[in-house]
């Protein structure tokens, strides 16, 4: 899951709901100083954020793509600031800040598996029982 | 004699005896109160002697002394005597004996030098050989000779102590710091004494290293940290009057930060750490970074001691901590999402003040208004002692939206002081109410932040207001480097904590 939108958007905000929702209990907290936090729950959570990182080169670095790979979510602050963080199945949330409490969240997935994963997604926002027009 | 020196005592005991007592006997000796002294001698954390005296009415049979080899020649021996024989009479002994062997020169030297003498001889007393036991015996230890030759052997054992205080504060200790962004190394003497300090980043050594500045990447840090390291070996080299490097063998520890940190960063120092002392038997201790910023204040001001309060405020980190005594932490809290010094570099950012930009916004902020817009002080009354930094920075950039879309210039120096009003009011209420609760006099503050000029004032000024006095380390002990590591590491060594080489980094290593 890329996350991506303006300072103060939202991501480790949205991040804390996925945590939630894996069962962590602990604090969620900003991943931008250590990179990489790791969140034991019905799934690991690996939370990212490239942030502070200066090339793509430097993914490799710190295993970005065997994180990717690991047994667990991978949840990516800034995901689109490189080209080669965008792996071949993921979910890319765009969060735009439309007002002081309000957003508005784009996703654009890729692969099968990101495909699968965002149409899920819809499907239970929609069941929750929020609006069609506002789930495109 | 505590059950936990027993260890230290036997391994003595079997290195310096023929036929040594059996640890079942020094368990069995150290469960009797009643008719038993026994007394050792430490130094830091090392067990150097011992010696136990048995009473059976008013004679006192001294049963056993030792002093460990490498520890002899400085007067221990004596000022063990010394004490077994006043503890014994002050439990009621009047006369001293024991048996030594006749070859054993030295200490029945030692036992005359206490009033003890030669009254008899039991042959062939001592099992394997059977060799003969001088029986020595003392005159009564309250008779006037007595009592004054006993005061003499009390003041020597005081100075013979008193130049083991002096010693044993020399350890040499290698601190090794990657938990983030720094490869850092330092040797430290003694746990407060400065012999060299490298921060790579901070150092342009190409000769010996390329120039490398190693930022996020643990492959930096790997880069770095051979380098490092042998830079600070041959610095304390330098400053020890050495002809070269200060050799690894001469270390009494390596210490190493195994956490919290950036996992890919802190096995680069942890592993590197394992490999000198695996190769060369230093022993290896771990420290908690966090834990390594408090010992940056005791370091720079050496009267500072638990019990305290700190708070540590940095890029990575926002901690309120109580050490109640040396060794001892319990966290109050922490942030519960965006760092001190990340929320200041996140809100520089907005401002197109550039990353990492909280120093520069701490500069416009003394030219502003802290009182110019009323930004939400988090958690100020939440009752706990946890902060959250979160919600600040998004009202801050909230604002700068609605002015940009009002198409209003924003006052650059005002929003900083405003922001940075709100981030020290939330955190001066905590901390006194940290140092209230906890009811300590000491407080200190650590990590970058602490370079924030008017957070340090307002908290000393609210600290003093209640009669808390405060720390903070100059600028260079503030940020990440391994003196603070090999200082705490150091107080480690002493307690005989060792890390395993089966160690692992600890990225979310909690302190206490």
């Amino acid at each position: 899951m890329l996350l991506c939108g303006d300072l103060g958007a939202g991501k480790t905000a949205l991040t804390k709901g996925v945590a939630q929702g894996l069962g962590i209990s602990g604090p969620i907290t900003s991943p931008t100083f250590n990179i990489l936090l790791v969140h034991e729950g019905r799934l690991p959570l690996y939370h990212m954020d490239l942030y502070r990182l200066e090339s793509g080169s430097q993914l490799e670095d710190i295993d970005y793509y065997g994180t990717l790979e690991a047994d667990g979510l991978s949840v990516v602050e800034w995901g689109d600031r490189f080209a080669e963080a965008d792996p071949e199945n993921r979910v890319l949330v765009t969060i735009t800040t439309t007002g002081d409490f309000s957003r508005s969240i784009l996703l654009e997935s890729r692969g099968k598996r990101g495909e699968a994963l965002a149409e899920s997604w819809v499907a239970e926002y929609q069941a929750i029982g929020a609006g069609e027009e506002d789930a495109q | 004699m505590r059950n936990s020196d027993i260890d230290a005592v036997h391994a003595i005991e079997t290195a310096v005896f023929p036929s040594p007592w059996s640890r079942a006997m020094f368990m069995e000796e150290s469960a009797r109160e009643n008719d038993r002294v026994w007394i050792v001698a430490e130094a830091g954390n090392e067990l150097l002697g011992y010696a136990g005296i048995m009473l059976v009415g008013e004679d006192a049979h001294i049963m056993n002394l030792a002093v460990r080899r490498d520890a002899r020649g400085r007067g221990l021996g004596s000022a063990l005597l010394s004490a077994v024989i006043d503890g014994a009479v002050c439990r009621g002994a009047v006369h001293v004996t024991l048996e030594v062997r006749e070859s054993n020169v030295a200490a029945i030297g030692l036992y005359e030098s206490a009033g003890l003498h030669d009254v008899g001889m039991r042959p062939g007393y001592y099992s394997g050989g059977g060799e003969n036991a001088v029986i020595m015996w003392s005159d009564d230890m309250n008779a006037p000779g007595m009592q004054a030759r006993r005061g003499q052997l009390a003041a020597r054992a005081e100075s013979v102590l008193a130049d083991f205080e002096l010693h044993d504060g020399s350890e040499l200790v290698l601190g090794i710091e990657s938990s983030c962004d720094e490869t850092a190394a330092s040797v430290m003497r003694g746990g407060n004494e400065l012999v060299s300090s490298v921060v790579a980043s901070q150092i342009v050594f190409h000769s010996r290293f390329g120039g490398v500045v190693p930022e996020i990447a643990s492959r930096k840090h790997t880069e770095a940290i051979v380098g490092v390291i042998d830079e600070a070996l041959a610095r304390a080299g330098e400053s020890l009057g050495l002809d070269g490097p200060l050799p690894i063998g001469d270390l009494s520890a390596i210490a190493v930060t195994h956490g919290p940190g950036l996992v890919g960063a802190l096995v680069v120092g942890l592993a590197y750490a394992k490999g000198l002392s695996l190769a060369t038997g230093v022993p290896l201790v771990g420290v908690n970074h966090l834990e390594g910023h408090i010992f940056a204040n005791m370091l720079a001001d050496p009267t500072v001691e638990p019990p305290l309060v700190a708070l540590l405020v940095s890029g990575g980190h926002t901690s309120l901590v109580h050490m109640p005594a040396w060794g001892e932490y319990h966290t109050l809290g922490e942030t519960l999402d965006d760092a001190t010094g990340e929320a200041f570099d996140k809100v520089a950012k907005v401002l197109g003040l550039g990353y990492p930009g909280g120093p520069i916004l701490s500069t416009y902020a003394a030219d502003g208004d802290p009182a110019a817009i009323d930004f939400p002080r988090a958690m100020m009354r939440s009752g706990d002692y946890a902060f959250s930094l979160s919600g600040l920075k998004t009202a801050v950039i909230n604002h700068i939206r609605h002015e940009r879309e009002a198409g209003r210039e924003i006052d650059i120096p005002d929003l900083a002081a405003s922001f940075q009003q709100a981030v020290i009011d939330v955190q001066v209420s905590k901390s006194v109410r940290a140092a209230e609760e906890c009811g300590v006099k000491m407080f200190c503050l650590a990590g970058g932040v602490a370079a924030n000029a008017a957070l340090r004032e307002a908290l000393r000024e609210a600290l003093e207001a209640i009669g808390v006095r405060m720390s903070v380390p100059p600028f260079a002990l503030c940020t990440d480097n391994a003196a603070m590591i090999a200082a705490a590491g150091t107080y480690r060594f002493r307690r005989g904590e060792r890390l395993g080489l089966d160690a692992e980094a600890v990225p979310g290593l909690r302190l206490g």
